[in-house]
């Protein structure tokens, strides 16, 4: 039972700052609704957490359970129990989800876990997300549908059983059957020992996992705490209250242009002798 | 069903068994080969050849010559893990009609290596097929030259062939160059080839690490997962456990 601080945190990006001054605490038993606009910090906040090296920490302190973990690798932070699932997880050709898998859990483990128990494991896991088990004998998340990849990152988090899971965005790209299957899934972690940060644009899946807790984020502040009434507000009324109620202006979240790229063929030639003799 | 007679070539016999000739399917395999030779391999009935295996060694001149008869069918399926100044030199002859090669090469070159490697396919029939695809991983300043020329001369008409590389930079000290070359004197053909050099997915890394993963198991599954286009044609748990540790000896 892992207890995570969150002091004054001030994220970068490409030299620009996300994350301004973010101050949290979260227990064990407590599941966190994290809303917010696009592009205003929330998957900073989770990146920053899991250390990224994409996104620079220029001011303020992570706390695991009293440990300083700032400056922690992010393979050490995985093993001392913070997961996330990814809004867009990424395809690796050519690595088996199963050994990949498996080579997670025995990072975390002293004594590996013998094949049977892993299957085993597996198995379950498979079962609880009605996930066809030769998911797991494909390459990790290629060629998986948007839901499959969603349900993939839950699967891992069952199977690692981390203290601290950050779901980006889980629900979106799930069909209704989905979202049941991995909010059952997070159901059965809360049980007092495990905690969730969870990020959704709707009220949904937050219905189905009841968060005890919800936040706000614009601008790259928290702006907004509160319980779970907050996301029934949000989905009723969107974010204009904030500006109207407590006189915040929320930016305008600046798209970032697409890198100049140039595509090019070179020397490719097909001629078939039905096309030459035309 | 018949299995396939298998010709194993391992550094005490290579020098005895340097000219073969094949006349019903086979496997060859090259086992931990380590010194420098020349090898020919003649394939000469309508027959399929399954070449694989793992080359070692330091600072060593391996030439394979492949002579393809009637229209025999030549898979290779080869991984490179020599050191250092190593060149590795396959040429393949496509030498009658419907004669057709599928050659898979994956290529390690770490801490200062300078490697060659060049696999050609010359077409000296019509209707003869090719298809070559050569995947390379440098890392610790090494340097690999892929080179690779598919050969179609005028009147050698209806032929398919590809020349594909794909290398990967584990870092910014290592280099890489791809040379697939298309040599074709005539218009009736199908042909194609293509190179991309690129720097190990820092998203991947990443994911891999946000489970666990030290940075070196990420990289080691990331170069298996590379390499896995070749190794999957395996099919032989000795071969595949020695590619593993092999990697975790030079990762």
């Amino acid at each position: 039972m892992k207890e995570l601080l969150i002091e004054n945190l001030h994220v970068e990006v490409e030299n620009k700052e996300i994350l301004k001054g973010i101050d949290l605490t979260l227990k064990p038993g407590q599941t966190l609704a994290i809303l917010g606009p696009n592009g205003h910090g929330k998957s900073t906040l989770f990146n920053a957490l899991m250390g990224n090296p994409k996104y620079k920490i220029t001011q303020g302190k992570i706390i695991l359970d009293g440990e300083d973990i700032t400056n922690l690798s992010v393979d050490e932070r995985s093993k001392k129990g913070l997961f996330l699932a990814m809004q867009n997880p990424c395809e690796v050709p050519g690595v088996i989800n199963a050994e990949f898998l498996r080579s997670a859990l025995n990072a975390r483990k002293e004594k590996p876990v013998s094949l049977y128990q892993f299957y085993k494991l597996l198995d379950n896991a498979t079962k609880k997300l009605n996930m066809p088990f030769d998911l797991a004998n494909r390459n990790l998340n290629e060629g998986f549908s948007g839901g499959e990849k969603k349900r993939n990152e839950i699967l891992q988090m069952l199977i690692l059983n981390p203290d601290i899971c950050m779901l980006d965005e889980i629900d979106s790209g799930l069909d209704v059957d989905a979202i049941n299957d991995v909010s059952n899934a997070i159901k059965s972690l809360q049980d007092g020992n495990h905690c969730f940060m969870v990020i959704s644009h709707y009220a949904r899946l937050f219905n189905l996992i009841n968060p005890t807790d919800a936040i706000i984020i614009v601008n790259g502040k928290i702006v907004l705490k509160g319980d779970s009434s907050l996301i029934n507000r949000v989905d009723k009324e969107g974010y204009e209250f904030i500006k109207s109620e407590y006189g915040i202006e929320i930016e305008k979240s600046t798209e970032k242009s697409m890198n100049q790229v140039s595509i090019g063929v070179c020397a490719t030639k097909e001629m078939s002798k039905n096309i030459h003799e035309k | 069903m018949k299995n396939n007679n298998t010709i194993v070539l391992n550094n005490d016999n290579l020098s005895t068994l340097n000219h073969i000739s094949v006349a019903s399917n086979s496997d060859i395999i090259f086992h931990n080969i380590s010194k420098s030779e020349e090898i020919i391999i003649d394939v000469i009935n309508d027959i399929n050849v399954f070449i694989k295996g793992i080359i070692l060694g330091d600072d060593i001149n391996l030439k394979i010559m492949i002579n393809c008869k009637n229209k025999s069918q030549i898979t290779g399926n080869l991984i490179d893990f020599s050191k250092n100044n190593s060149n590795i030199y396959i040429d393949v002859n496509l030498n009658d009609s419907y004669s057709n090669a599928t050659f898979n090469s994956a290529i390690l070159s770490s801490i200062n290596d300078k490697k060659t490697f060049t696999i050609n396919v010359n077409h000296n029939a019509i209707s003869t097929d090719a298809k070559v695809s050569t995947y390379g991983v440098c890392k610790d300043n090494g340097n690999l030259l892929i080179l690779g020329t598919s050969d179609i001369k005028e009147n050698i008409i209806k032929c398919n062939t590809s020349q594909n590389v794909k290398i990967m930079l584990i870092d910014k000290n290592s280099v890489g160059i791809a040379k697939p070359i298309l040599k074709i004197a005539n218009d009736d053909v199908k042909a194609s080839h293509g190179a991309s050099i690129g720097q190990l997915n820092e998203d991947h890394l990443f994911y891999l690490l946000s489970r666990g993963l030290s940075v070196l198991e990420a990289k080691k599954l990331i170069v298996l997962g590379y390499f896995n286009n070749v190794i999957k044609n395996f099919k032989d748990d000795e071969l595949l456990n020695d590619v593993s540790n092999l990697l975790d000896s030079r990762l």
